[in-house]
């Protein structure tokens, strides 16, 4: 069977009721995060998690997908509407968006959001289907060394690209892969520092610790320090139109900003909040129109839209074919498949065409409803954002609580939330990042699986790491990506944040 | 001079509560034995965390330490009061009356006590909202995870 045959039986198992509804709630209920300050796809996605099993592997996948990505449509919403970024990678679009909101052009903002935003989201979505499967089956090539060097180059990037200092990004992960050893260890079956409490012999689950360090930490940050909602700017259907001038200044930067998003995607730890800075600094730099940067320069919300929702696409790419998630929410993904007793890796697409195919199918579509929904109920959407912090705060408290509850139907797991929670403040409040401890817990058990058959495998004789070309390669990356990162990267990011 | 205590004193105390558990846990990982050529133990993963996070905390807590004189004030809103810390400290009891209530009393009591002491302690000044408030976001939660998607909700005397 050819691709487009595979796609054609794609959009048959996504057309299917339950899978389209999935996709629908997915779209709407991610969108409706984004727009929320405080609830982030990470908490809500670790909410429907327990959801999904309900439904099937595809069904769950589609509607987890669909909450990452739906929130990155309406964290822009109200970035633009009422300078308030829904989402991470919402907040670079508040320079540009708010601006243009307060000279009237509200309604061109948004609708060259959403279409850039569909532009990158289905570009994001012809590079999976193009790439995954070849990918997927060069990878199949990969042994445990291959895969140790992959893990080791998702480490070191992790460190680098969190925050300013890498050393607390090393703090953290190094934290985070400390955490990930506790409980029984699954080769040798001895108890690891459980302490004599027997719900630590099942581990500490990440989800509890994603959710209590964004979600709590957030509440609490948000009832000291509530922010006050501005008055909300009504945008009617038919303003949704942006002028002759601003569709030819939008049309570079929304193509360019796709293919920033489709590179940053795949890198570890957060690919669209990167993504997004990295294509205002660019638009900035390239920009004729310099000056008008910082007072409502189309260019600046074409481009980062545009880069967050193919990042976010791209991202997936890792997952769908080695099995590592490089950023939290793919863990959630990948938790989410597991659920299912389905392991995303090399064989995943040969083992599970119609997973695969019904996904990115479903990734089409929910990328065209997310457009066909979000223009005409923009107000709608802006209006949820209007909502105080008091109202918000005792709804996203008792969903975290649900949430961090329904991940294994634990008490423990609660406790282990809030005290997340509070770890998460102090280190929030202190600047440290916290993607990479998530990350760190999530990829530790993969690194230490993979470093011991690696050692195993080689006997204990690294010296025949020399004879595996593609993991010295990977390897020879690390240094290379270091000072890229260090030198041009932080560069263009610091001048974006800076502005 | 208090400002930079403030700013700096937190940055200290968490470099060093993370050194000393990495140094405390370098022990039981070494316990569990770091495995021989060709057979890695299970010691090894939390071996090498604990090393990292000696190394980089301790390199982080110098660096701050050797900042600390040149730190400037920090900024007003960075700096938290008694009143914020109260508050804070407030918002997490109000959180952990969830998972000791729930096991006995079910999803329905602890979910009122939690979204209405929450609601207080965030700015509502009347009792009535509140109330009105908790019982909406209790009954949508329970119609839709319990109802509409079946899931078991904790269970206890009154649920």
């Amino acid at each position: 069977m050819s691709g487009i045959e595979y796609l054609w039986d794609g959009f048959q198992v996504a057309l299917a009721p339950a899978n389209f509804l999935m996709c629908l709630v997915g779209v709407i209920l991610g969108t409706l995060v984004g727009v929320l300050p405080g609830l982030g796809p990470i908490e809500a996605m670790a909410i429907m998690l327990p959801i999904s099993i309900h439904y099937g592997p595809l069904a769950g996948l589609i509607l987890l997908a669909g909450v990452w990505y739906g929130a990155q449509y309406g964290g822009s919403t109200t970035s633009i509407l009422v300078n308030i970024p829904g989402e991470a990678s919402s907040v670079i679009t508040t320079i540009e968006g708010y601006q243009m909101t307060r000279k009237g052009r509200a309604g061109a903002a948004l609708a060259v959001s959403a279409v850039g935003s569909f532009f990158a989201g289905t570009l994001g979505i012809v590079i999976l289907q193009l790439f995954t499967p070849p990918l997927a089956a060069a990878a199949l090539s990969f042994g445990p060394p291959e895969y140790l060097a992959i893990m080791l180059l998702a480490f070191v990037a992790l460190s680098t690209l969190s925050g300013d200092n890498p050393f607390k990004g090393t703090l953290m992960i190094a934290l985070g892969a400390f955490l990930s050893t506790v409980g029984i260890d699954r080769i040798a079956g001895v108890q690891r520092f459980t302490m004599g409490i027997p719900n630590m012999m099942y581990g500490i689950h990440f989800v509890p610790v994603a959710v209590g360090l964004f979600g709590i930490a957030e509440v609490i940050r948000l009832a000291l320090k509530p922010y006050t909602p501005t008055s909300l700017k009504s945008v009617r259907f038919r303003e949704l139109y942006p002028n002759r001038e601003e569709i030819r200044r939008s049309i570079i930067p929304i193509i360019r900003g796709s293919f920033i998003g489709s590179l940053f995607g795949l890198l570890p730890g957060t690919p669209a909040v990167l993504a997004s800075f990295t294509s205002y600094s660019v638009e900035k730099s390239l920009s004729p129109k310099k000056e008008e940067f910082g007072h409502g320069a189309i260019e600046g919300v074409a481009g980062p839209e545009s880069a967050n929702n193919s990042a976010v696409v791209l991202a997936l790419v890792p997952l769908l074919c080695l099995g590592i998630p490089f950023a939290p929410v793919a863990a959630l993904l990948l938790a989410g498949l597991q659920l299912h007793n389905i392991t995303p890796g090399p064989l995943f697409i040969q083992e599970n065409p119609s997973i695969f195919w019904g996904f990115v199918a479903a990734m089409y579509l929910g990328n065209f409803l997310l457009l066909v929904l979000n223009l005409p109920l923009v107000g709608l959407f802006a209006r949820v954002a209007t909502l105080r912090p008091r109202v918000l705060i005792p709804i996203i408290g008792i969903l975290c609580l649900l949430g961090a509850y329904m991940t294994r139907m634990a008490l423990f797991d609660v406790w282990v939330m809030i005290a997340a929670g509070i770890a998460g403040f102090f280190l929030n409040h202190l600047g440290f990042p916290l993607i990479p401890l998530i990350l760190g817990m999530v990829l530790g058990n993969i690194l230490e699986d993979n470093l011991r058959v690696t050692t195993q495998w080689l006997n204990g004789d690294f010296a025949l790491l020399l004879t595996r070309p593609i993991a010295l390669a990977i390897l020879a990356l690390i240094p290379i990506y270091i000072l890229f990162i260090r030198l041009a990267g932080k560069k263009v990011l610091r001048s974006g944040i800076k502005d | 001079m208090k400002k930079i205590k403030a700013r700096i004193k937190p940055d200290l105390i968490v470099y060093g509560i993370l050194t000393a558990f990495a140094a405390v846990m370098l022990f039981p990982s070494l316990d569990l034995g770091l495995g021989e050529k060709g057979n890695l133990g299970p010691g090894l993963l939390p071996f090498i965390a604990s090393i990292c996070i000696l190394v980089t905390g301790s390199t982080l807590g110098i660096s701050s330490l050797l900042k600390k004189a040149r730190a400037g004030p920090s900024p007003e809103n960075d700096v938290l009061g008694r009143k914020e810390w109260l508050q804070a400290a407030g918002i997490l009891f109000i959180f952990s009356l969830w998972p000791l209530l729930v096991g006995f009393a079910g999803y329905i009591w602890p979910t009122l006590l939690v979204s209405f002491g929450l609601a207080k302690a965030v700015g509502y000044k009347s009792w009535k909202q509140p109330v009105i408030f908790s019982v909406l976001i209790t009954a949508f939660i329970w119609l839709i995870f319990g109802v509409l998607f079946h899931l078991d909700l904790p269970s206890g005397f009154s649920f």
